[in-house]
């Protein structure tokens, strides 16, 4: 117990001191409904820290049950007590309500959601069409990210916990990158890459499957430059413009290239370029082959075709050569 | 109940549906007998050392060893687990032990996982009124505390890490080619993202970042078990409960 305390403390202190992240710590009490807390809590968090250009954290250590069959990822503070209760519903917080509200239009920033618990989803990733989906033909500006990652199991807090891990990864992609940018997918493979333990497990909770970036913030007193965000006001147009590709995907060197060479190739006071969304990489894959085994097929009816013609035209002459013979 | 009948000495089951007397044709009939197709009585039936079946009018037909072969055409269990006493159940997976009782009936539809507590030596109080699902994921629950509590036991936690990474890397090679690919549409959009904003001079991050840390004031243990458990699940779990309906 003391130990997590000390750790919950260690992470905040890398978030506020380090990232320059805003940080609140929420004590759950399981004497009175930790569901409303939780509710409260989250509220509260997201009233006062919700926009659209903004991310969301959302951090949770303690146990956790998964009811698979009742559908339920309950967060208790004991596993002790949590079968002679059975599945109630009061005593417990259920976090896929949590999850639903944090996936929902409510919120307008992107939530990234740690969890040093054992995590089961609930397949809800809000379902997109599957054409839609493929294409990825959507407005980056629009999409909201939402993503998931836990430590597997329960790990006592201590040298090998997840935090601990979570922690040590974060310091050291800071150190790394040199506050500048790394994503959720960095720092999922700097956490996996400390052995020993168990592998972390990253999830996007939304269809934009984009990896979350984690930035430290530029601090108003020491730099005087506020960092420009993106876009604050949609632009009034939007051209969409189409490129075929030979191969069907394409390398890290490749899309760097093409964004320099698109970015410096614009005059962006002429044009009034507000920037380059990457919309989507459609595979054509399946639609060669099916071209290319069309194409096959066709080729085999014409040889069946012609071995026919062939046959009937020999047979038509024995016919011909027997009504001679005759 | 289970440990009631692991420590009789004898159980004489009386079959009210076997009337033929010994030595005529009366295998069929002890075969459909309900008794193999009741819930509660597969503990009667694997605890006890000794099970002596009788017919409806007390002509002995034999006891679970020597009726072993026709047991196991009727019931699917092996019968090894028939012929030896006592029987060790961690002699068979957790798996097997669910398909023996598998489409057996029960009264009420929550006895249909209680009547199975015995059989994975785990304990819970009937909650009649919760449902087959609930009680079925409080069985479930139970079992990976036991197996996390046995585990821990038995194995060091850098065996467990072991065993985990090892099952991690495993399903990484399972992915399958839809999901590189997805996953390489997804690695193309993050670098683009980068190299964007590394070209046209826009930070790649948020106007604010704030973070919720939530914890417990008031953890009530420590004792953070299940370990390599949390792989543990039942591969058809909804199988096996449409199976017991």
């Amino acid at each position: 117990m003391v130990l997590t305390r000390s750790q919950v403390r260690e992470l905040e202190n890398v978030f506020r001191d380090r990232f320059h992240f805003e940080t609140d710590v929420a004590e759950l009490s399981h004497r009175s409904k930790p569901q409303h807390q939780m509710d409260r809590v989250l509220t509260t968090f997201v009233e006062n820290h919700d926009h659209p250009h903004n991310l969301l954290i959302v951090y949770y250590t303690g146990h956790a049950v998964h009811y698979k069959n009742a559908g339920r990822l309950e967060f208790l503070p004991s596993l002790e007590s949590s079968t002679a209760r059975g599945t109630s519903t009061s005593g417990q917080i259920n976090w896929y309500k949590t999850e639903d509200y944090l996936r929902s239009d409510e919120i307008d920033g992107d939530v990234l959601a740690i969890l040093d618990a054992t995590y089961a989803s609930n397949g809800n990733t809000g379902h997109v069409p599957e054409d839609v989906s493929n294409s990825n033909y959507r407005d980056q500006e629009t999409t909201r990210r939402f993503q998931l990652m836990n430590g597997c199991g329960q790990i006592p807090p201590g040298r090998l916990s997840f935090t601990r891990r979570l922690i040590d990864g974060l310091k050291e992609l800071h150190e790394r990158t040199n506050n500048s940018a790394f994503s959720t997918q960095d720092l999922h493979q700097c956490i996996e890459m400390r052995p020993p333990g168990t592998s972390p497990e990253l999830w996007s909770l939304l269809p934009d499957k984009r990896h979350i970036p984690l930035t430290p913030m530029v601090q108003l007193g020491l730099d005087a430059r506020v960092p420009q965000q993106h876009r604050k006001r949609p632009g009034r147009g939007y051209l969409k413009l189409g490129l075929e590709i030979r191969d069907a995907s394409l390398e890290q060197e490749q899309v760097d290239y093409l964004a320099k060479v698109l970015s410096r190739a614009l005059d962006k006071q002429f044009i009034g370029l507000r920037g380059i969304d990457w919309l989507g990489f459609e595979r054509r894959e399946k639609e060669f082959i099916s071209f290319s085994e069309n194409l096959a097929l066709k080729l085999r009816v014409i040889g069946k075709w012609k071995r026919l013609i062939a046959k009937r035209k020999a047979g038509s002459a024995s016919a011909v050569h027997q009504a001679l013979l005759s | 109940m289970f440990s009631w009948y692991q420590h009789s000495t004898r159980c004489y089951v009386y079959l009210s549906d076997v009337t033929a007397p010994p030595r005529t044709p009366w295998k069929a009939a002890f075969q459909k007998s309900k008794w193999f197709t009741r819930g509660w009585t597969l503990q009667e039936l694997l605890a006890p050392s000794s099970v002596e079946f009788f017919t409806v009018d007390g002509d002995r037909l034999g006891d679970k060893r020597t009726l072993s072969q026709v047991i196991h055409q009727a019931t699917a269990i092996p019968s090894r687990a028939l012929e030896t006493s006592p029987l060790r159940l961690s002699n068979f997976s957790i798996e097997e032990r669910m398909s023996w009782a598998a489409g057996r009936e029960t009264k009420r539809e929550e006895d249909a996982i209680y009547s199975l507590l015995g059989l994975f030596d785990v304990h819970m109080p009937p909650i009649y009124g919760e449902g087959k699902a609930n009680a079925f994921d409080r069985l479930e629950l139970e079992m990976q505390r036991k197996l996390a509590l046995d585990s821990s036991r038995k194995r060091t936690a850098e065996e467990a890490f072991e065993t985990t990474l090892q099952e991690g890397s495993n399903s990484k090679l399972k992915q399958s080619a839809s999901d590189r690919a997805q996953e390489h549409s997804v690695a193309m959009q993050d670098w683009w993202a980068e190299a964007m904003a590394r070209n046209m001079g826009t930070p790649r991050g948020y106007a604010k970042v704030a973070v919720l840390l939530l914890r417990w004031a008031d953890e009530l243990d420590d004792l953070r078990t299940s370990v390599e458990v949390s792989g543990f699940r039942f591969k058809s779990n909804s199988v096996f409960l449409s199976s017991l309906a």
